[in-house]
């Protein structure tokens, strides 16, 4: 009798240390799930970034000209549109046929902001997404580099002037 | 005696495995990382690279040119971030200094990447 009453409180006890054990390993798991949907999302931001990096010298190598313009000078370039433009400043890429703008916008089609690419070619016009972009994009410019940041994600891209290139403020 | 330890060994082994396991996995993603970091930098500093070479071809066709000789074209081809960047550019000489007038920039794909 003594000895079943012993294995039924040793039974109880290693239910009861199984069963915290259990709490703390789901509780950590839970915690750590969070950082690691954090981490995923911030990891597929880089990607983005690291994307955007790649295709932007296919705009700014063979332009022209390059400046920086305001919102005004945006919504000129850019006419009516779907996307509402929430920077203050953009930036204006110009080669012979082809001009290209890039700011931060809101489509009506898309819930979060983006950083935009509008070019336009022949009178054909186009716009498309390059990454998420929420907040402001700021340029810094001197006669040989243009610089454009964005506030969130927190990114910063140069370009140095290239032989044949106007870079204007 | 020998059952309760051989379970214990099996307990602490299937333990280590799935340590091992996460711990490999974590390990394969902050490698990943690691290497696409490296690649965009180097992508960048390639790019930086890049300009200081068409500066260098630049003035260096230039110290050869004529300036009675009219409009020219320039062509230079220079490695970048992307692959290999040719480049056109038409000079004039107009009130004594060498004036770019139009430039056209085209990349051709690089076979095998450095």
């Amino acid at each position: 009798m003594k000895a079943q009453q012993g294995l039924l409180a040793a039974t109880l006890v290693a239910l009861a240390v199984g069963l915290a054990v259990t709490v703390l390993m789901v509780s950590i798991w839970i915690a750590d799930a969070g950082r690691r949907a954090h981490e995923i999302e911030g990891r597929l931001e880089t990607a983005d970034l690291d994307a955007a990096t790649r295709y932007l010298p296919s705009l700014f190598v063979p332009a022209r000209q390059i400046e920086a313009v305001d919102r005004a000078a945006i919504r000129r370039l850019i006419g009516p549109s779907q996307i509402d433009i929430q920077s203050a400043q953009g930036v204006r890429l110009i080669q012979p046929f082809l001009t290209t703008v890039l700011y931060v916008g809101q489509s009506q089609n898309q819930s979060k902001q983006a950083l935009w690419v509008f070019q336009e070619r022949f009178g054909d016009q186009t716009q498309h997404a390059l990454i998420d972009a929420s907040g402001d994009l700021s340029t810094t410019v001197d006669p040989h580099r243009l610089c454009f940041s964005l506030t969130d994600p927190v990114w910063i891209y140069c370009h140095a002037r290239l032989p044949g290139q106007m870079i204007d403020g | 005696m020998v059952k309760q330890s051989g379970s214990f060994i099996v307990g602490a082994l299937i333990f280590a495995a799935v340590l091992g396991f996460l711990w490999m996995t974590e390990f394969a993603v902050r490698l990943t990382d690691r290497i696409q970091t490296e690649r965009v930098q180097h992508i960048e500093s390639r790019a930086e690279l890049a300009a200081s070479a068409e500066w260098a071809r630049f003035e260096a066709l230039l110290k050869d040119a004529d300036p009675n000789s009219g409009p020219l074209t320039l062509e230079y081809r220079v490695p970048d971030g992307l692959s290999t960047r040719e480049v056109r550019l038409r000079v004039e000489w107009r009130e004594d200094a060498w004036i770019v007038t139009e430039r056209q920039a085209v990349w051709h794909a690089t076979p095998v990447s450095p």
